[in-house]
């Protein structure tokens, strides 16, 4: 499966992500010069942090509502217009990773994920939603939910015998994959009873977890990895479930509206949910333009619409919002003169005047007349497709926050690495070449007792770093520790607060619509109340627990100096120590009983409902679906912080190693040295010459560590003036 | 409508005046509560048929209507946006009113047409209107409307709160037999909205959804809130059908249609608005028969028009029966205050005659297909 003979590379505007993509390659050489040429102790940590920055890529989850065309844009933004599955009908069934830039052994291989027991058995019951509108509909009307949950059971049966129990909890892997192998995996499928035609081979998607594809070219020019999900608003209720449940961690989301019905109700409970990112990290993409025939105006107004919403939506954000057509960008893809002739007519005309990709009346005469300037309509496709736009948005977004999260605080602690050796190494060639060729000629003997001395000193001195650290990972630890524990606390009681207030609703207005829908309304100002509070609160403990880790950096700096104060500058931290991204609030939009329809229904057919008793129950149900919510927020902030402060601690220890090992070693090497010289070195001219080898290898691990930090200055230079694009 | 029913409401009339004679003269409870019966029929049968046209934003709910009209009444367009909910009705003046949220009826002067836009609403991408001057295939909007294409200020959305009806009056021979009510959804808070009093005495629902992304969660979600009684008269109407590619495609929709909304619709069908605009002249009858026919609109036409007469004779064959039971009623003799025997005969036979009336009204109500313009509800004419 290579990108479409037509290539369209040079109309797409990645510049940013190539430069970067360049300025990684650079910093991994660099990194790779400076790890052969510093102590062993810290090579390691230099080759840990390299190897992060090679593995590292962009997430980009492309969500939105069933049929908004998705999968096609994905088709289109890879310049592979048949890789995914497209359908009339909702047709992506399973979350699916395009992973491009990997190694290149990968390429073209798919990994397909299976459910495990556990799983299966979770879905079929309804998982969590399922769960909750059981317990308390032991009545005897199915609810819509177990009707489809059986469907789907028994068509996996159905397609896959007796093979069902054996496959779950096991991956397929194939070498090499093709479309119609996504197709029996990824893709809903119609249901066999209802056409007539065979399917060609099992079909899985019903039990596939993920599936992973490896692919080779880079469409954005920085390794990426393309999320498809299935989308939101779909009336077979499972499937949404999936989505909302792995919409995880991505580094930028790709929010597909439709041109005919932008930003309903359903796309805004979708948009509501990524509240609480850190920057900017939206793009809105308005698909579907082919269908609808408007004139400039209309676009014109289509974006102010968009833009106003999200702007309401969210305040400090600016979100860069996109009419495209996936459909005239496959199609352009395809080359297909008859795909693309009956793909021209005035829509096309009206929205390539508008972006400027074309006039009107040249697209009208190309529809008129059969003469056909081929390849410059398939370019006009392209780029009134919005592809080209999409990428360089893309592009740009990745671009700031790849530079700031990996590549420049990773060359800032490079960096430093390079200046604390080069310090060290070039105050040690000074004193000791000195004192070893000076003509007042000291005694071997004494020289030898001179850098053990320093060396004990270097010892105590490392001794001290070690519980300094330890000392500072306690305080570290505690700290956010107390802090979350006040967050939880914080947070329970705004939920408490909510609880009675919902219950004192129900025992006034009874199972009502108006209960519904003051519940529901209060209950996302709720959940927005406390993704706000989350935000805040995180982001004051990233600036709590950054402030005590500058205490140990200049606890450290003070001890290093007090042992060495001869140098000047001896530990360098670094310009940029890596900054704390909070984790998303995904779990406070997760689906709770309430939000299912069963849920009211039963209850308001019932009626009721202002006993004390259930009073109670009910808000002891909200104060348990909440605090789920809330638990798992926590503990996802938890472990972000904690390993957040594990990562500085390590690289507080590995920069003040940088300074101090060098000097260390090149003392055990003169010791060594001059133990064995004795007597023989009384002359200064035989002195030199018996250290001259030494001191040559000083001086040149002095000039590589020298040349390499400004390298690294040079390379963060090279980074910013990139993003400043 | 009004020439086919006059001897209908005469003989009403008749009726209603011997009972109250007859009250006067003998007190009898069961005469009083028999001329609040004979009223509310009466009532009843004034009133044409309701059609709901319902759907999410662009569906082509206002496309639908100027369809069905044959003339752009109604602002329609690619990005028309969020609008009021509207009502077409007849009358014999064209006239706009607006419905305020505690029930009062405000006429539209082009000063107050002004001030109803509600302040601070989000700005909807305002109103588009099909018609175009260049092109001359598309129908012309009426020139007495012609104000209606420039109500911004009436177009803005619309928030639950400040919920509000527009009432548009027009000599229209369609809403003779049936208003048509426009809008987006259910109201969320129906006990509040004034929108209540206007939904129950629906008759028919069209519920438009768009072939690229038909039927969604939150669509079924809305439709289910209303009352069931509802879906026994109810068109599940997919538009831009113009979008979808193949056959075998549409089949496939209609597949997964049948399956996940079949049961809450009477029937479900595809249809191309943009095309059957196109194939209308301007004096709205059709131009291009050929096109017209793919459209799937004739389909629709004849099977809302069948609907529709489906209703208003169920509607007159209940009165009848009702009539008959309380004409029954009455004749037979009440020992406390006994009719005599003359009047209860003069009454019973104008009950007859009335029972007579409302069957012949019943069978000529919607009148025999008209052929020629294709089109089943009103003949066109080509003079406006």
């Amino acid at each position: 499966m290579t990108a479409a003979d037509h290539n369209f590379t040079s109309l797409t505007d990645a510049r940013i992500t190539t430069r970067l993509g360049e300025i990684k390659t650079r910093l991994l050489s660099l990194g790779e010069e400076l790890e052969g040429g510093v102590h062993r102790r810290v090579a390691g940590f230099v080759h840990d942090l390299l190897k992060e920055v090679e593995g590292h890529s962009c997430r980009i989850a492309v969500i939105g509502q069933i049929k908004a065309g998705k999968s096609s844009l994905v088709n289109a933004l890879t310049q592979r217009p048949d890789l995914l599955p497209t359908d009339v009908n909702p047709s992506t069934a399973v979350i699916t990773k395009l992973y491009f830039g990997g190694p290149a052994e990968k390429n073209n291989s798919a990994l397909f994920h299976f459910f495990s027991d556990e799983e299966w058995e979770r879905i079929m019951t309804g998982g969590r939603a399922g769960t909750m509108t059981m317990q308390r509909n032991a009545a005897v009307n199915r609810t819509r939910l177990q009707e489809q949950l059986e469907g789907l059971r028994d068509r996996a049966e159905t397609r896959l015998g007796r093979q069902l129990p054996s496959l779950l909890g096991k991956h397929h892997l194939f070498k090499s994959v093709t479309s119609s192998v996504l197709e029996r995996y990824v893709s809903a499928g119609d249901n066999a009873s209802e056409t007539n035609e065979p399917e060609p081979g099992p079909h899985f998607s019903d039990i596939t977890k993920i599936a992973e594809v490896y692919l080779e070219g880079q469409p954005l020019g920085y390794p990426a990895v393309i999320i498809d999900t299935p989308g939101v608003n779909d009336p077979f209720l499972v499937r949404d479930e999936i989505t909302h449940g792995n919409l995880g961690d991505a580094d930028i989301y790709l929010v597909v509206l439709t041109a005919q019905q932008p930003l309903s109700k359903s796309d805004l409970a979708l948009l509501r949910m990524l509240r609480g990112l850190q920057k900017d990290r939206i793009i809105a993409v308005v698909n579907r333009v082919d269908i609808v025939e408007g004139e400039a105006e209309d676009y014109d107004r289509l974006t102010a619409f968009v833009q106003e919403a999200l702007r309401q939506e969210f305040p400090h954000a600016s979100i860069p919002v996109i009419l495209a057509s996936a459909c005239w960008g496959n199609a352009a893809l395809h080359a297909d003169k008859e795909e693309m002739a009956a793909a021209l007519g005035p829509s096309l005309a009206a929205f390539a005047a508008w972006t400027g990709c074309a006039k009107a009346e040249d697209v009208l005469s190309w529809d008129r007349d059969r003469n056909w300037p081929h390849a410059r309509i398939a370019k006009v496709f392209y780029k009134a497709s919005g592809v080209p736009a999409i990428i360089a948005a893309i592009s740009r977004l990745i671009g700031h926050s790849v530079a700031e999260e990996r590549i420049l605080p990773t060359a800032s602690t490079l960096g430093a690495i390079a200046e604390n050796t080069a310090t060290s190494v070039r105050h040690n060639l000074k004193t000791m070449q000195g004192k070893v060729q000076s003509p007042a000629l000291q005694p071997v003997p004494l020289l030898r007792d001179q850098a053990m001395h320093t060396l004990r000193q270097l010892e105590r001195l490392l001794a001290h770093i070690e519980d300094s650290l330890r000392l500072a990972d306690q305080d570290l630890n505690t700290a956010l520790t107390e802090e979350l524990h006040r967050l939880g606390k914080y947070m329970v009681f705004r939920t408490d607060q909510f609880a009675e207030h919902q219950g004192e609703l129900l025992a006034s207005l009874t199972y009502s619509p108006e209960l519904r829908s003051a519940f529901q309304e209060e209950s996302f100002q709720l959940r927005s109340q406390l993704a706000e509070d989350f935000y805040k609160y995180i982001t004051d403990i990233a600036k709590l627990l950054m402030a005590k880790q500058r205490d140990a950096e200049s606890d450290l700096r003070q001890a290093t100096k007090d042992t060495l104060p001869e140098i000047d500058n001896v530990l360098h931290f670094g310009f940029q120590a890596p900054s704390f991204a909070p984790p998303s609030i995904i779990p406070l939009s997760k689906t709770t009983a309430f939000d299912l329809e069963d849920f009211w229904e039963t209850r308001l057919e019932a009626g009721g409902g202002s006993a004390p008793d259930e009073v109670n129950a009910f808000r002891d149900l909200v104060r348990s679906e909440f605090g789920d919510l809330i638990d798992e927020l926590l503990k996802l902030a938890e472990s972000a912080l904690k390993d957040h402060v594990l990562a500085a601690l390590r690289r507080l220890r590995f920069l003040s190693y940088s300074a101090i090992y060098p000097i260390a070693q090149q003392l055990q090497h003169l010791a060594e040295a001059l133990q064995k010289t004795g007597a023989s070195g009384d002359t200064a001219q035989r002195r030199s010459h018996l250290f001259s080898g030494l001191f040559q290898e000083w001086e040149e691990s002095l000039q590589q560590c020298e040349k390499l930090a400004l390298d690294f200055k040079d390379l963060r230079r090279q980074c910013i003036n990139t993003l400043d694009q | 409508m009004a020439e086919r029913v006059a001897p209908l409401q005469a003989s009403f009339t008749a009726l209603r005046e011997e009972l109250e004679r007859q009250f006067a003269v003998s007190g009898n409870r069961k005469i009083f509560g028999a001329i609040r019966a004979v009223k509310a029929v009466d009532w009843h049968l004034r009133r044409p048929l309701r059609i709901a046209v319902m759907g999410e934003q662009s569906s082509g709910k206002s496309t639908l209507i100027n369809m069905l009209l044959r003339e752009s009444v109604v602002p329609a367009g690619a990005f028309a946006g969020l609008k009021a909910h509207f009502m077409l009705r007849y009358g014999a003046d064209t006239a706009l009113y607006v419905i305020g949220p505690d029930g009062s009826r405000t006429r539209l002067t082009s000063k107050a047409l002004a001030r109803i836009s509600t302040p601070g609403a989000r700005s909807a991408p305002g109103t588009n209107i099909i018609y175009n001057a260049m092109d001359p295939a598309l129908p012309r909007p009426r020139e007495d409307l012609q104000s209606l294409s420039l109500l911004p200020g009436a177009m803005r959305p619309v928030t639950d709160g400040a919920a509000k009806l527009i009432e548009i009056v027009l000599p229209h021979p369609f809403l003779q037999r049936a208003e048509l009510m426009e809008t987006r959804a259910y109201p969320q808070n129906p006990a509040k909205s004034v929108l209540r009093r206007v939904y129950r005495p629906v008759d028919a629902a069209i519920w438009c959804t768009l072939s690229t992304q038909a039927w969604k969660e939150t669509e079924r979600q809305t439709w289910r809130r209303l009352p069931a009684s509802l879906r026994q008269n109810a068109i599940l109407l997919v538009t831009y059908r113009d979008a979808i590619r193949t056959a075998q495609d549409e089949a496939k929709i209609l597949t997964r249609l049948r399956r996940d909304a079949g049961s809450l619709f009477s029937e479900i069908m595809v249809v191309s608005l943009r095309h059957a605009l196109e194939a209308m002249s301007v004096h709205g009858m059709i131009a291009d028969h050929a096109k017209w026919d793919e459209t799937g609109a004739p389909q629709f036409e004849s099977g809302l028009r069948a609907r529709l007469d489906a209703l208003q004779w169920r509607r007159f064959q209940r009165s009848a029966a009702f009539l008959r039971r309380l004409s029954g009623l009455i004749s037979r003799s009440d020992p406390n205050s006994p009719l005599p025997a003359r009047s209860a005969e003069a009454i019973h036979e104008l009950f007859e005659r009335s029972i007579g009336q409302i069957e012949a009204a019943g069978a000529v109500y919607f009148g025999p297909a008209k052929t020629g313009d294709r089109n089943p509800f009103f003949a066109v004419t080509s003079q406006r």
